[in-house]
């Protein structure tokens, strides 16, 4: 998928750019595009174990977490009615919300930096406060990310909501200000279980970039995004230094229910496969 | 920082239900135990999921091994020597045997400190391993070279009695607690397991030494040791002084909900503490009245562990059979008894997670040579899956010794015995002999222990020194002991128990003589023959005595002594052509082996596989008469290695031997 810079946009504050990219892929590429790009085996791999070696129980292990856990070693098993019970039956809102900040994840490392891992991060003096609360923490040597996923079954305010999600916000600020504040070693730990720690001065170099993503079923009319778009420019966060940057992906999908359809399928289907059944 | 202090204070967090503990938290602290309790809809915590189910053990699904487990057992699987030092609930025995499963070397060996302990590991390695074709055993019923796929599991004593059977390699060496190869060299115990590790190193493809966390360990680095070293616990604890111990326990005691073991320095402290703060209190318990009828009858009513283990206080010290011992902490640990009275015989019998222990009396624990074994006790407090903070409490008193007793594991350093020369004399390794002799030839030098200028001033002289060195090994005596020895030989003795006396300090000889005395066939007989003499001793503590003797003195000690007795005066007579003992000395000492056998085992010269077998079961605390019955019928079954265990699967698929199954439940 590429993505094109269709608009510039400044915030009401004057102190921050925003770029606001488009994909050109039609509804059903683009469900295929998300599958595609989140399941490849060293994609995923990467955001489970990151560059440990895949073995066929690593791979099967890692696409069980995007099916039912009822689903799990019977996935030969599985109809597709089954699948689509469990979808209809489940009125929780941030149901399969993970897969938003999987994918998030995968964003983050494909537009943002390659070499980008999740992680956790330790500031400041308290001893539970461990990274930010933020959805998706991920770290490189030269890049922090704090990211929030929502993944909604209609527009729902769209990115106004990640503007607007005051506990994240305040994390967000909560975890700027400790930085700044703090003069202890901060430490971050990756999923692969490697730690590092680095002084607030060399934090304070790190581009922090404040990622969110809205992955929502489409709303008619269109225009409706431009006023979420638009809602960007209010976005203003207490000491954002220059070098810090936001990055907010807004992604209108046909359904929200059927991508997880399609996404509890294929996992079952490569799962099967793997297996040899 | 990411260190176990800060670690424990998030596990506090935890187990106070703190919900600001997220799970983020618990992966930046490597307390993945804990994960399930904090595990959410989110990508991370998938994540976490999947790290959990790669981590699976080979050998119980049930349990993922942490980050610092997994750097420990792939430290392990890397190298052929390697010493493990960690806190007691690391999962040290885990990663042995998750190689085991994993790798299935073919001849193990796994020496630990107590039967007890040896009886808890044969148990659970026979359930894990039996299936891979492992015979798992800790004696032999005929002599047989041990060469199939094996796991001996045992102490040292037992090891060595049997390690000229192990004709090939030994695949994998374990040795469980091997700080025990830094004690002082005091007798037997010590002698054997440095015997055992310096004759078995160069025989084993693969060596795994456990022990404590400790900041250094030295004495071994000519044997090229690989460290692994981890102070991760997976477990918090607190320490509490309290003003007035005593009454904190008898109210703590009674409360039902918490589970508290209490720690004596002796069991005479211990069963004062009963008599004077315990003996009117009643707990529920749950245990039949077979079982508590079977103990009295087989030993005597008036003993305080079964008058404490009827009012719902379990008991847990060195003079006890080990079945009672068994029964105790298989109550203790199922939570069918909430409190236990216990000495050191706890530290490294059995594993007995607690949430609370009560440090009563501690002389036998505090003090600089005696770290490693308070760390050991404190070690018992708090279990994964059980109890995430362990207490400690003692009394205000105390606070001082205490504070220096917690201090941190970077300021514990052991050194190994194979470091020392004197203390090598003492159990007699050859290749160091010369090295020593040739120091000792120095007439400036005076150390006693040295054995060849001994022997040269001695009517000793003739027998070379080999010969006197592999008595030695085969009975766990010391040159030092030998010393003594020899010198109260050229008295002329004319009693065996003077020998007795002068190498066991403080054997009770009015006990010895009534245990061997064939009149008192009872144990109620025996009781109230010493009873008399013993006016001013507790009842109980004269039945404890008893026991003591029975099952601890006699054997281990008495016996070893008669047998070396018996083949040093052989020995002598080969190359002198006289006896270094008078007639009446050597058959005073046969008699008392007879005396012995006969009353307890049943048999007055045993040399057959019967023997072994009931001897296995007297060691287990059953009486010989209750074994008579179907000994024939044991023996015929049981195959060639075995174990307890193995016993009891024969008693329990046969219905003629109801009797006996009472002793396993």
């Amino acid at each position: 998928m590429s993505l094109t810079i269709t608009n510039k946009s400044k915030s009401k504050c004057n102190k921050y750019e925003f770029n606001i990219y488009e994909h050109t892929l039609s509804l059903a590429d683009l469900d295929t595009y998300i599958l595609d790009v989140l399941y490849d085996e060293t994609n995923l791999n990467y955001l489970f174990q990151v560059d440990k070696p895949l073995s066929t129980n690593d791979r099967i292990k890692q696409l069980q977490r995007f099916i039912e856990n009822s689903f799990k070693n019977k996935e030969h098993e599985i109809k597709d009615v089954e699948i689509i019970k469990f979808i209809d039956d489940n009125k929780i809102q941030s149901y399969y919300s993970f897969f938003a900040e999987a994918l998030l994840a995968r964003l983050n490392i494909q537009f943002l930096d390659s070499k980008l891992i999740i992680g956790v991060i330790n500031v400041g003096d308290n001893l539970k406060v461990v990274g930010t609360g933020a959805d998706v923490c991920m770290f490189s040597d030269d890049k922090l990310v704090l990211g929030e996923a929502k993944f909604y079954g209609e527009l729902y305010g769209g990115v106004d909501k990640i503007i607007k999600d005051t506990s994240f916000l305040s994390k967000l600020e909560d975890y700027i200000s400790k930085v700044i504040g703090s003069d202890k070693e901060i430490i971050l730990k990756g999923i692969d279980g490697n730690i590092c720690t680095k002084t607030v001065e060399e934090i304070k170099k790190i581009s922090l970039i404040l990622s969110g993503f809205v992955l929502h079923t489409k709303e008619d009319p269109v225009s409706n995004y431009d006023k979420s778009y638009n809602l960007v420019e209010k976005i203003k966060i207490k000491e954002l230094e220059a070098h810090y940057n936001v990055h907010l992906y807004h992604l209108p999908i046909e359904s929200k229910n059927e991508l997880i359809f399609k996404a509890q399928r294929k996992a079952l289907d490569l799962i099967i496969k793997l297996r040899g059944l | 920082m990411i260190n176990q202090k800060d670690r424990e204070e998030v596990i506090k967090l935890l187990d106070n239900s703190d919900e600001s503990v997220t799970l983020e938290d618990l992966f930046m602290f490597d307390l993945s135990p804990y994960y399930n309790e904090k595990k959410d809809e989110s990508f991370f915590s998938k994540q976490l999921e999947f790290i959990q189910e790669k981590n699976e053990l080979g050998h119980n699904k049930k349990i993922s091994f942490t980050s610092e487990q997994i750097r420990v057992y792939n430290g392990m699987v890397e190298n052929n020597r390697t010493i493990i030092s960690a806190p007691t609930s690391f999962g040290k025995t885990m990663l042995v045997k998750e190689y085991i499963f994993n790798h299935q070397p073919n001849i193990i060996v796994f020496i630990v400190p107590t039967n007890s302990l040896a009886d808890e590991l044969l148990e659970d390695f026979t359930t894990l391993f039996s299936d891979l074709g492992y015979t798992i055993f800790d004696s032999i019923k005929k002599v047989e070279t041990v060469n199939d796929k094996s796991i001996f599991i045992g102490t040292q004593e037992k090891y060595y009695k049997i390690l000229e059977y192990y004709i090939d390699k030994i695949d994998l060496f374990v040795i469980d607690e091997a700080y025990k190869l830094s004690d002082q060299i005091k007798g037997s115990r010590e002698v054997i397991l440095n015997r055992v590790f310096i004759d078995t190193i160069n025989i084993s493809k693969q060596i795994i030494l456990l022990m404590p966390l400790v900041n250094s360990i030295n004495g071994l680095e000519q044997l090229k040791f690989n460290i692994l070293k981890s102070d991760y616990a997976p477990v918090a604890k607190y320490f509490n002084s309290i003003e007035n111990l005593d009454q904190r326990i008898k109210e703590d005691i009674q409360n039902v909900e918490k589970n508290n073991l209490i720690y004596f320095s002796s069991p005479k402290k211990l069963e004062d503490f009963y008599i004077k703060n315990l003996k009117e209190i009643e707990l529920p318990i749950e245990i039949t009245d077979i079982w508590i009828k079977r103990v009295e009858d087989d030993f005597h009513p008036d003993w305080l562990p079964i008058q404490a283990l009827k009012i719902g206080i379990g008991v847990h010290y060195g003079p006890m059979p080990k079945f009672i011992q068994k029964k105790v902490i298989d109550l203790f640990n199922n939570s069918l008894i909430k409190n236990l009275l216990s000495t050191s015989s706890i530290i490294e019998g059995v594993n007995t997670p607690t949430e609370s222990i009560y440090i009563v009396s501690s002389k036998d624990i505090l003090g600089n040579k005696n770290l490693v074994k308070y760390k050991n006790l404190i070690g018992r407090a708090g279990r994964l899956g059980q109890h995430k903070v362990g207490y400690i409490y003692y009394d205000t008193k105390h606070k001082e010794q205490f504070e220096k007793a917690n201090i941190p594991y970077e300021q514990i350093d052991i050194v190994f015995v194979l470091e020392n020369s004197a203390e090598i004399i003492e159990i007699n390794r050859e290749d160091s002999f010369d090295k020593a002799l040739d120091v000792s030839k120095d007439p400036s030098n005076e150390n006693p222990s040295i054995p060849k200028p001994y022997l040269e001033h001695s009517n000793y002289e003739n027998v070379p020194q080999i010969e006197v060195s592999k008595l030695l090994n085969k009975h766990g005596f010391t040159v030092n002991q030998l010393k003594i020895f020899l010198d109260y030989v050229q008295t002329k003795p004319k009693y065996f128990l003077g020998i007795i006396g002068k190498i066991e300090h403080g054997i009770d000889t009015d006990c010895f003589n009534i245990v061997l005395n064939s009149r008192f066939a009872t144990f109620t007989a025996m009781v109230d023959e010493l009873a008399p003499k013993k006016r001013n001793i507790d009842i109980s503590q004269i039945i404890s005595s008893l026991i003591e003797m029975i099952y601890n003195i006699i054997p281990f000690k008495i016996i070893p002594l008669i047998n070396f007795t018996i083949d040093i005066n052989d020995l002598y007579n080969e190359y002198n052509g006289l006896n270094l003992l008078s007639d009446d000395v050597i058959k005073e000492a046969n008699k008392k082996k007879a005396q012995f056998y006969s009353k307890f085992i049943g048999i007055d010269n045993p040399k057959n596989e019967s023997l072994i077998i009931i001897n296995k079961l007297f060691e287990y605390g059953i009486p010989y008469q209750r074994v008579k019955p179907y000994l024939e019928i044991i023996t015929e079954k049981l195959p060639n290695k075995f174990s307890i265990y193995d016993i009891k699967k024969i008693i329990f698929a046969d219905e003629s031997m109801n009797d006996l199954r009472v002793y396993f439940e």
